[in-house]
């Protein structure tokens, strides 16, 4: 197991919050790893902090042993690490198409290239070719969340950062969604993905990190961690505020 | 006979699908082509100089739909840039006697300098910020131009009585040969429009976009969003500043006056063009620019206004200020985009048209939904 990305006590404060809390990480080449926890738990800040949109206070991000803790958003995508957004995923005033040329990167230097013969050949990939046309804000919502995804792929990744990617799909989505991410490990493309729906990360993921109010509270198998007690008092806690809050 | 007509137009639509030749390429190309008949067409001389005026005013606002229209950044400093371009050429023109043809390079060249130079501080800001700083160089810049008197002439501006270096035969003075120079202006107007369509075709124009419409998202894609604003602000300086050189030997003067490109006027009316035009579109600041001049023409008349003199400029902003109001109302899109959309219909009706007619799906029509 090759470390790819290693997180080493990594914090940041909002104003006072501590979002982040000293959390290490490591993830491995070829895995699909998830991220799970409660709202608010610092999942998100996490992907940012890894992807540059936000400066840590504390701690580092060492890619491949580069420390990219300082770099700037777009130099981070450029050596591969490409995050999605939870909300605002794709150029609305573009077509589908040329969302993906948009994205499009060819060879890195170095690195065997795209996985992707063309901008066509990712969108039958994705099972977008025949909505090419289309104004991405026409399109439905499930196809605009494929359609975030590929520009990730098109972005060339080595390592690719999923923010709640099933969020709003239903069940038969979820499947394919997740049907899909297997196909984007199969390319070789090191997957991290942030998910609520525990049923998808379960079956996803071959390891677990569970974040709760921003310190890492378990790490594992999906099995073990769902047996982890600090974990099922975090979320049975999570479902008991939910359930008497309605 | 109405049946062997009616499968006839089938016949036809099916051969030329309605995306295509009949609909929209044919009558753009006779839109397009239509100013060179303008000397031809226009019955006066007076409406020979408002085309060049459009002309010239086409050129600027091509240039700022690069940096607004497909970067969506809110420059405040464009017409200010043209006033750079102008002020380059007659200072070149003037003590150094360059040729038109040398000065169109350099005063685009010193035009985009001037936009990257505005740049480098001002991309650290986005949005409002960015606007108020652009605002802020566009203000020194013009005070310059009224208080370096040695260089610029202060308020009274540089005069430049020489015309357009002639090519060949071709003169180009504006009194004897001003549908010359009217052609010479257009040549460069359809530059312009070329310029700003090569850019929407090619890699550049399509992250200029991906930046105008999600700024964060491009950045996450490795998108360096920095550098590329720096160049579309750079190159839309390069189309003001071309301009300018046409505006310096249309008004003979460059001066940095209240009806000047330094003026907030012009930086608000340019502004209105290509949200009035469209600024979604590759046409909007081109219809922009031409309802900008010759609105106040056909207004005149049917407001009753004087016919002898000029509309006074608080009468145009009134004029444009309620024809944005109207733009925003009915065509948020602008006039291009509202004729997108009717298009739309159009195609859409003839498609359901030519089903009727031939039965058979069309090859490659769009997925419905
Ligand atoms: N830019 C910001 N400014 C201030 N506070 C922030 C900012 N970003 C996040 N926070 C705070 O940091 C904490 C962690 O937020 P984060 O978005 O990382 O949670 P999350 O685990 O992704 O939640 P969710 O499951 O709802 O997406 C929250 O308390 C949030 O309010
Ligand atoms: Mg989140």
């Amino acid at each position: 197991m090759v470390a790819v990305l290693t997180i080493e006590g990594l914090a940041k404060s909002f104003a006072g919050v501590r979002a982040l809390d000293g959390v290490d990480v490591e993830v491995h080449e070829g895995e699909i790893l998830g991220l799970v926890g409660p709202n608010g738990s610092g999942k998100t800040t996490l992907f940012n902090c890894v992807t540059g949109f936000v400066r840590p206070t504390a701690g580092t991000v060492l890619w491949k042993g580069r420390n990219i803790t300082q770099l700037a958003p777009d130099q981070i995508a450029r050596l591969g690490v490409v995050r999605t957004f939870q909300q605002k995923m794709v150029f609305p005033r573009a077509t589908v198409r040329e969302n993906v040329e948009m994205a499009w990167r060819g060879k890195r230097g170095g690195d065997t290239g795209q996985q992707f013969k063309s901008c066509d050949d990712l969108l039958d990939f994705l099972g977008l070719a025949h909505l090419k046309d289309r104004l991405a804000t026409d399109i439905p919502f499930g196809s605009a969340r494929n359609l975030g995804l590929g520009l990730a792929l098109a972005a060339n990744p080595r390592l690719l950062l999923l923010d709640e990617p099933a969020g709003g799909l239903n069940q038969d989505e979820g499947q394919e969604l997740a049907d899909l991410i297997s196909k984007i490990k199969e390319l070789g493309i090191t997957v991290w993905v942030i998910e609520h729906d525990m049923p998808f990360i379960m079956s996803l993921c071959e390891r677990i990190i569970v974040l709760h109010v921003g310190k890492r509270i378990a790490e594992g198998r999906p099995a073990e961690v769902a047996n982890d007690p600090n974990v099922i008092s975090v979320f049975l806690g999570e479902k008991f505020a939910k359930d008497s809050a309605t | 006979m109405v049946a062997v007509s009616r499968s006839f137009a089938g016949t036809l639509l099916r051969q030329y699908p309605p995306a295509d030749i009949l609909t929209i390429r044919l009558p753009l190309a006779i839109l397009l082509a239509l100013p060179l008949l303008a000397p031809m067409l226009l019955p006066s001389t007076r409406l020979l100089s408002l085309a060049i005026t459009a002309a010239i005013f086409l050129i600027v606002a091509n240039g700022l739909h690069i940096v607004f229209g497909y970067t969506g950044q809110l420059s405040l400093a464009h017409t200010t840039l043209w006033g750079v371009g102008a002020y380059t050429a007659a200072l070149l023109a003037i003590h150094y006697g360059w040729p038109t043809a040398a000065l169109i390079p350099a005063a685009g060249i010193s035009a985009a300098i001037a936009a990257v130079a505005i740049g480098i501080p001002a991309f650290r800001t986005a949005g409002f910020s960015f606007a108020i700083i652009t605002f802020a160089f566009a203000e020194i810049l013009r005070t310059v131009a009224i208080n370096w008197r040695d260089l610029t002439n202060g308020g009274a501006g540089l005069m430049l009585r020489t015309p357009p270096t002639s090519i060949g035969p071709i003169e180009f003075e504006t009194i004897r040969h001003l549908d010359n120079f009217y052609y010479l202006t257009l040549a460069f107007a359809y530059l312009s429009l070329a310029g700003v369509f090569l850019i929407r075709q090619s890699r550049l124009g399509r992250t200029f976009i991906a930046i105008r419409e999600n700024e964060s998202l491009a950045r996450s894609l490795g998108i360096n969003v920095y550098l590329h604003k720096l160049i579309a602000f750079g190159l839309s300086g390069f189309f003001a500043g071309v301009a300018g050189v046409f505006l310096l030997y249309n008004n003979q003067k460059i001066e940095p006056g209240p009806l000047s490109p330094f003026s907030a006027f012009f930086t608000i009316q340019f502004l209105l063009m290509i949200l009035i035009g469209g600024r979604f579109s590759m046409l909007g600041p081109t219809i922009g620019a031409v309802i900008a001049v010759f609105a106040p023409e056909v207004i005149r008349p049917l407001i009753g206004l004087t016919p002898l003199g000029d509309l006074s400029t608080a009468r145009i902003q009134i004029i444009f200020g309620s024809t944005l109001v109207l733009t925003v109302l009915f065509a948020p899109n602008g006039v291009a985009g509202q004729a997108k959309e009717r298009y739309g219909a159009l195609a859409a009706a003839l498609q359901k048209f030519r089903e009727r007619q031939g039965g058979a799906a069309p090859p490659g029509a769009a997925a419905g939904g």
